[in-house]
């Protein structure tokens, strides 16, 4: 069988609850460690896009999984001690596996650009080759793609914000880092909450096979 | 109103409380911009000596702190200030630039910046000496004999540096051949040995290729262990300053990343030679080898000590330690490094 649109409202309903919980944007905080141990801190709204809902026909019951694809803008802010601090802006897209005990899977690719702010003075040569210090924030930046995978868990409650906690490890690729290419990986724990208050989200639409 | 003030008192009696640095035991990073790339200088130890001993780390591929990881680097921060550079597409370093642009020339220049900059920070009368280990010799070595960048320095103290690559491979499998017997002779890892003089005799010292480079590097690494197992070379002792893998200043994972990425862009280095003009070094110079050093042998310690036009110049050949003398016999090049600086700053 092949995809259709929704089929019955109560199902929409439903898998609404799961892909959309509530009509904002959902805000999430996490701790973002730099090579797990620098530590930094992620800010993220998703923006859910499209989802699409299959139920699988077993024995006693019906197996219904839940897809949603996602936009995340964010920004993550770390810390490399003595050495610099890393400032990432990125957009993902991604696609993410609710399973029935609203369990999730999810995998993100997007683009981002990131900033290294020197720790310390920085230093160059002055017009008359002598040292010179420099007064400003120094700081280069990288254009850096990333890749990111993660789990996580949904609690929908009663007249409450839905929430979910996650994990997610992080690679980003910082182009013309050194003349080379920089593979660096991160590992995100953080929450989730479907506010209701905030950014308004539209509607999303859904699509249900079954 | 009154929040906003609270705050600003605040801020003032923090900073206001703020104790002066001391001197005698800094701890402090400071990048140098140049040519494009953002270079740290991890600052440690006694800076009221007023000598900065500029550590010019291996590789290409290495960084600066892992010198600090040695027991040698706690002698020498009690006496001096010790530089830690990461050069240029190694370690901590970062920055736009093209590949055409990981030049040793550039690297040089990037050289002359950090001790100008290091002038600059703590006064045109501290003294500064360079001390190059291996490809860290290659990097002082051109340095030194490039439009008189030396006098910058007070001194220039060479470890095993690689200086002449050409030479070195060429005297490497002639110490191969020679060690491999003594070892043989002595019943020492005969098996081994006996491989590697079969590989060594087959070896044409005329016609050594970039290839035959990689494997004498190789191997000399690995019969350094073998000597280490038979008390030919001291087993390095545990101790120093100990660099966190997950919570220090340097990303062993992007070191390692980047590092290997200059070491193939510097692949141009293995014609390298710069032996013929060691003549215009003329500041004092000491030059530290380890006696079962195959990577860069001791020959070329020799040399370098013979072709320099100082008048103060000493050579010590540690007779028990291979590549690394400082972690090998880490006290007695201590004492070395400690008497020439004194002598001579």
């Amino acid at each position: 069988m092949g995809w259709g649109p929704s089929i019955a409202a109560q199902d929409t309903l439903a898998n609404l609850k799961v892909l959309q919980p509530s009509s904002y944007v959902p805000i999430s905080v996490s701790y973002y460690g730099n090579m797990i141990t620098h530590p930094g801190v992620k800010l993220a709204v998703d923006y859910p896009a499209f989802g699409f809902t299959k139920f699988k026909a077993k024995r006693r019951k019906t197996k219904e999984i839940n897809k949603l694809i996602y936009l995340q803008p964010s920004v993550a802010y770390f810390v490399q001690p003595q050495t610099f601090s890393g400032l990432l802006l990125a957009a993902d897209v991604g696609l993410r596996r609710y399973n029935t005990k609203l369990y999730f899977t999810d995998a993100a690719m997007g683009i981002g650009y990131m900033w290294r702010f020197n720790h310390g003075e920085t230093w160059q040569l002055d017009d008359n080759g002598d040292g010179h210090k420099k007064n400003i924030v120094s700081s280069k930046g990288y254009f850096a793609p990333g890749l990111s995978f993660g789990f996580g868990k949904l609690w929908i409650r009663e007249n409450k914000n839905a929430i979910s906690v996650f994990s997610r490890i992080n690679s980003n690729f910082l182009f013309e880092y050194s003349a080379g290419i920089l593979i660096e990986g991160s590992l995100e724990i953080g929450v989730k909450i479907n506010p209701s208050f905030g950014l308004k989200a539209e509607p999303i639409q859904t699509k249900v096979k079954r | 109103m009154r929040t906003l003030l609270l705050i600003y008192l605040g801020s003032a009696l923090f900073f206001s409380c703020k104790k002066d640095q001391d001197l005698s035991s800094i701890s402090e990073t400071i990048y140098v911009r140049n040519k494009s790339a953002d270079m740290p200088v991890y600052m440690r130890g006694n800076m009221s000596s007023k000598v900065i001993i500029l550590i010019v780390h291996g590789g290409p591929g290495g960084n600066g702190l892992e010198y600090r990881t040695g027991r040698f680097s706690e002698e020498l921060e009690a006496h001096y200030a010790v530089a830690y550079w990461d050069q240029r597409g190694n370690g901590m370093s970062h920055g736009k630039f093209k590949k055409s642009e990981m030049t040793i020339d550039n690297m040089v220049h990037d050289m002359y910046a950090v001790i100008k900059v290091l002038k600059a920070k703590y006064g045109n009368d501290v003294r500064v000496f360079a001390l190059g280990h291996s490809w860290g010799g290659t990097l002082t070595a051109k340095f030194m004999i490039s439009s008189g960048y030396q006098y910058l320095l007070t001194g220039w103290i060479e470890a095993d540096g690689a200086h002449d690559i050409p030479k070195l491979n060429v005297d490497a499998i002639k110490m191969f051949r020679a060690v491999a017997q003594e070892q043989i002779a002595l019943g020492n890892n005969v098996d081994n040995w006996n491989g590697i003089l079969s590989w060594a005799n087959e070896v044409d010292t005329n016609n050594i290729s970039v290839e035959d480079g990689g494997e004498i590097n190789q191997k000399a690494h690995e019969v350094e262990e073998w000597l280490r197992s038979d008390g030919v070379i001291t087993t390095e002792e545990s101790g120093g300053h100990k660099n966190s893998i997950f919570f220090g200043p340097t990303n062993p994972f992007t070191s390692w990343m980047i590092g290997n990425q200059t070491n193939s862009a510097l692949q141009v280095t293995e014609t390298l030679a710069m032996t013929n003009e060691l003549h215009l070094v003329s500041i004092p110079c000491l030059f530290l080898w380890g006696k079962y050093d195959f990577v860069v042998p001791p020959s070329l310690g020799v040399d370098a000590f013979n072709e320099v036009n100082s008048t103060n110049k000493k050579l010590v050949i540690f007779d028990h330690s291979g590549h690394s003398p400082m972690a090998d016999e880490w006290e007695k090049f201590a004492y070395e490094v400690v008497q020439f600086v004194d002598a001579v700053k």
